[in-house]
C-alpha cells in the first residue's frame, strides 16, 4: 500500500474499522457490517485494523508524552502533562501491592509469634511434645480453667489424658495443650497474675 | 432445492489465492467472530468453497468473492455461537467477547518483534494528545465517551485524534515501506 497520501474517506473508513475491532459503542456495527459485505476494500481496511490491534496487544503499555522506546524521537511541541494518567504505571502499582501484602503477612506473623511466644513449633521434635504430654499427665485429674482474656467467659474443661498415649493422635486440641503447658512452666497466668491451677 | 453443480478451480490457483489472502481473510473473520480458531475455520471453509465453486469467478473478482464468502460464513458461525447476543437492544449489539479477553493468535506469537518495535517508535513520534487517545483506548480499554470525559474534550475531538493518529501511523508505515523498497 505505497500511497502516502490518504484521502478523507479512506481515513474515516480506517477509523470506523478500528472502532469495529475495538467494539466501541460509538460505531453502528450493524450498518458497518452491511457496508462490509458490499465493499471488499473496507474488508481489507478492517483486516489492517485487526493487524494493528493485534500488534498493540503485544506491545508493552506506554505512557503518553514519553518516548515509546529509548531510540524513539518524541516530536510533540505541545506536551500536555494533564493528559497523562495521574496514577503510577501498572508495574509501580503492582510493586506497592506486593509491599503491602508482605507487610500484612509480616505483621500477622509478628502477632502470632508474640501471642504464642515460647510454644513449640509444628516442627518441634517429638521429645518436646512428649514433655508437654507428660506435664499434662501429672495433672490428669485436675480441672483446668483457662482465662481466654479479661472479658471473655472462662472456659472450663476436664480432659482425660489417658488417651494421649500417642502424640500423633491427640484428643486434646493442640493449642490448649500448648497454652496450658506454657502457663504451667510459669506457674502464673501471664496476664492477670492469678494461679492457673485449682 | 437442486444441488449447485461444482465449478472447480485449479488447485494451483487456489493455492496462490491462499498464499495471497488467507492471512488478511483470517483477520477479517476474527473481527466478526472474535476467536482465532473459528476465524481459521471460516477461512478454511471459504477456500474450500473457492476450490469447488470458484471455477467461473473472474480472476480480478476472486478477492472480493472470497471476502463476501468469508463475511457470510463468519456471520453464520457467529450467529450459531452466540445467537442470544443479537436479541438484545441495539446498544448492546456487539460481539459477546470483550476486548479484554482478546486471544493472541498462536501464529502471532512468532510475529517479528521488529514490527512491534517499529510500531512502538511510530507511536512515540505522535503528538502527546494522540498518544493519550491510543493509550486510553488500547491499554485502558476506555470507550471514546470515557476518553472524551477524561481528556475534557468533545467526543468528536477524541475520535478525530484517533483518526489522525491512525492516518499518521499508516503514513509512517508507508514511508518505511518505500524506504525499504529503495534500498
Amino acid at each position: 500500500m505505497p500511497n502516502a497520501k490518504i484521502d478523507r474517506d479512506d481515513s474515516q473508513s480506517h477509523l470506523e474499522a478500528m472502532l469495529y475491532v475495538l467494539q466501541d459503542p460509538a460505531l453502528d456495527r450493524t450498518a458497518f457490517e452491511a457496508r462490509l459485505e458490499e465493499d471488499c476494500r473496507l474488508g481489507e481496511i478492517l483486516a489492517e485494523a485487526v493487524a494493528l490491534f493485534e500488534m498493540t496487544q503485544k506491545m508493552d503499555s506506554w505512557q503518553p508524552g514519553s518516548a515509546a522506546s529509548p531510540n524513539a524521537t518524541f516530536q510533540s511541541s505541545d506536551p500536555a502533562p494533564s493528559l497523562v494518567p495521574a496514577e503510577p504505571p501498572a508495574s509501580t502499582r503492582s510493586g506497592w501491592r506486593w509491599v503491602a501484602s508482605l507487610c500484612a503477612i509480616a505483621a500477622t506473623l509478628l502477632v502470632v509469634l508474640a501471642r504464642w511466644d515460647g510454644f513449640p513449633s509444628r516442627d518441634a521434635d517429638a521429645a518436646s511434645t512428649q514433655d508437654v504430654v507428660l506435664a499434662w499427665g501429672a495433672m490428669q485429674t485436675d480441672r483446668i480453667h483457662i482465662a481466654m482474656d479479661r472479658e471473655s467467659v472462662e472456659w472450663e474443661s476436664e480432659w482425660n489424658l489417658a488417651s494421649l498415649d500417642s502424640v500423633e493422635e491427640p484428643d486434646v486440641p493442640e493449642w490448649i495443650v500448648l497454652a496450658t503447658s506454657d502457663r504451667l512452666d510459669r506457674g502464673l497466668d501471664a496476664r492477670d497474675g492469678k494461679g492457673m491451677l485449682q | 432445492m437442486a444441488a449447485v453443480p461444482d465449478r472447480p478451480l485449479e488447485p494451483a490457483i487456489v493455492a496462490q489465492c491462499h498464499e495471497a489472502y488467507s492471512k488478511m481473510l483470517e483477520r477479517y473473520a476474527w473481527a466478526i467472530v472474535r476467536d482465532w480458531s473459528l476465524a481459521a475455520d471460516v477461512v478454511q471453509t471459504s477456500f474450500a468453497a473457492l476450490s469447488r465453486f470458484g471455477g467461473d469467478v473472474a480472476p480480478e473478482a476472486r478477492k472480493s468473492w472470497l471476502f463476501r464468502v468469508t463475511h457470510r460464513e463468519a456471520q453464520r458461525v457467529r450467529n450459531r455461537q452466540k445467537p442470544y447476543t443479537y436479541t438484545q437492544t441495539q446498544a448492546q449489539d456487539f460481539v459477546f467477547e470483550n476486548c479484554a479477553t482478546y486471544e493472541i493468535h498462536p501464529l502471532s506469537r512468532m510475529a517479528d518483534q521488529e514490527d512491534i518495535d517499529k510500531l512502538t517508535k511510530r507511536i512515540g513520534k505522535l503528538p502527546t494528545e494522540q498518544q493519550a487517545v491510543l493509550h486510553f483506548r488500547f491499554f485502558e480499554n476506555k470507550t471514546f465517551a470515557e476518553i472524551a470525559e477524561t481528556m475534557q474534550t468533545p467526543i468528536g475531538t477524541a475520535l478525530s485524534r484517533m483518526r489522525i493518529a491512525l492516518d499518521r501511523l499508516r503514513s509512517m508505515a508507508n514511508e518505511d515501506e518505500e524506504t525499504n523498497e529503495e534500498r
